[in-house]
């Protein structure tokens, strides 16, 4: 079969979708969803722009053909708030200065939101290791990291 | 960037229907796509079916019986690394998954795939006419072979990429192949670069070894950036002792040569030796013996002889 016809929950909300055997999860989001967030940097799953979670686990967007998404929950970097309300890494990612130009950031929150969500008390090494399939030109990661371990603080307090 | 060509999607519940779709022309089977979808969007490999191993009930699951472990081939790299059996058991074998790509990757990622993962070469993943490309050379030769075998080769000088396969294959693992009544030996699925001995409508379903006694057991890696690299240079090692004495052992690199590559040299002169520093030296030594660098890898020697060192020191002290 060339065309499937599939169900997906995307940041809470359910959508049954045609889809081609060949478009792969990031183009649905992208460009059918509208959700610009999800970012396509290499398209080869090395830089981790288009990271979503996938029934809670975090996975290129990229590299996932929209079939195999069928039945599955997705969010994207839109969903991590809650309404109107920055989720605490993307409030301390402000607060650190660790978004330079910005393309990175939705996969890297993405990666962060696994990590803390799973993982209540990270070392340096879980951080980097979580974030390890997110690649960032500008900033160096320390800013990224030390978001990451603010949030940790802040999630901790939640 | 798309996938630039059409091709229809399939997901079988069975292994017999699996098996028939395969055997039709055209058609490759796919796990978690991490290697293959890159490969459909730069039209290196152009299908027209696409045949999905993961939603058969008999690809999936790890088991242990106190003896034998089984792995279905559509367990993801991350299910491996957090295994709690295999973690205690197998604890090589877990960390040898963590050492691969990313988080990311690891998510979709089999282990049927990550053993029967395509070539890395760059020449052939940018569509360099070469051999595997349907041309008539190796750009490595007299090119960029900084990546490239050190063990020679025929016509394709690139290297099996697979992390997996340096440590199962120490493990003595073996496969169970849908329609054939034996299992084989994991080190015979490899025939060449890019070669294995699979034939079409053949699908890997498990994968199991054997615990042993007094068996210890490492997997290094070495790559230029601490995450999501492909290995230079993996090692998977595993050593049987009886008392103090080397019983069995087995030295697998990875990266070096178009399929696994057996130290054959080393693991004979370690059997009946204890682990002494000179042996050790020795044993590292030999792993190399015989090396045929290209041009611009001679640094990959040193790096396989290091990593058959440090291993081997490591199982010593720990």
């Amino acid at each position: 079969m060339k065309e499937h016809s599939v169900e997906i929950v995307v940041n809470g909300e359910r959508h049954h979708l045609t889809v081609g055997s060949e478009m792969t999860l990031l183009e649905v989001l992208r460009d059918r969803l509208g959700l610009k967030g999800v970012k396509e940097g290499c398209s080869k799953g090395e830089c981790g722009a288009c990271t979503v979670l996938v029934d809670g686990r975090p996975v290129n967007s990229c590299l996932l053909l929209a079939v195999e998404a069928d039945g599955k929950e997705i969010i994207t970097i839109e969903g991590v708030e809650r309404d109107g309300q920055l989720n605490p890494i993307q409030e301390e990612f402000i607060e650190h200065g660790a978004v330079q130009c910005g393309f990175c950031t939705p996969g890297m929150i993405i990666s962060a939101k696994y990590l803390i969500e799973n993982n209540p008390d990270p070392s340096e090494e879980e951080i980097r290791e979580a974030i390890s399939g997110n690649l960032c030109r500008c900033t160096g990661y320390v800013r990224i990291i030390s978001a990451i371990k603010s949030a940790v603080d802040k999630y901790s307090m939640r | 960037m798309i996938i630039p060509f059409e091709f229809e999607y399939f997901r079988p519940s069975s292994i017999r229907e699996a098996v028939d779709l395969l055997s039709e022309e055209d058609s490759i089977p796919i796990g978690g796509g991490t290697d293959l979808v890159p490969m459909f969007k730069d039209a290196l490999i152009k299908p027209g079916k696409v045949v999905s191993l993961k939603n058969i009930p008999e690809t999936h699951g790890i088991e242990f019986d106190g003896e034998r472990l089984s792995i279905g081939s559509a367990v993801t790299l991350t299910e491996i690394a957090e295994n709690g059996v295999i973690r205690e058991h197998f604890n090589s074998i877990a960390t040898t998954a963590r050492n691969v790509a990313s988080p990311q990757i690891r998510n979709l990622g089999t282990i049927g795939g990550n053993l029967c993962q395509n070539l890395r070469c760059p020449y052939y993943r940018l569509g360099y006419p070469c051999h595997k490309n349907g041309g008539k050379k190796c750009f490595a030769i007299g090119g960029e072979s900084r990546w490239h075998s050190i063990f020679g080769g025929k016509k394709c000088f690139a290297v099996n990429p697979s992390d997996m396969a340096t440590i199962l294959i120490a493990h003595g693992a073996v496969l169970e192949i849908a329609g054939r009544n034996d299992t084989i030996p994991l080190e015979e699925l490899y025939e060449g670069p890019g070669e294995l001995s699979l034939k079409k409508g053949e699908i890997i379903t498990r994968i199991y070894l054997e615990r042993r006694e007094n068996s210890k057991a490492i997997f290094m890696k070495f790559r230029l950036r601490g995450s999501i690299d492909f290995a230079l240079v993996s090692t998977g090692i595993r050593i049987d002792f009886d008392g103090n004495e080397i019983e069995d052992a087995s030295i697998i690199l990875g990266s070096v040569y178009g399929t696994p590559y057996r130290a054959i040299n080393s693991e004979e002169f370690l059997k009946g030796n204890t682990l002494t520093d000179t042996a050790i030296t020795k044993a590292s030594e030999l792993a190399v013996e015989g090396a045929k660098p290209l041009k611009k890898n001679k640094y990959k020697v040193k790096i396989a002889k290091t990593l058959v060192k440090r291993g081997l020191e490591t199982l010593r002290g720990g």
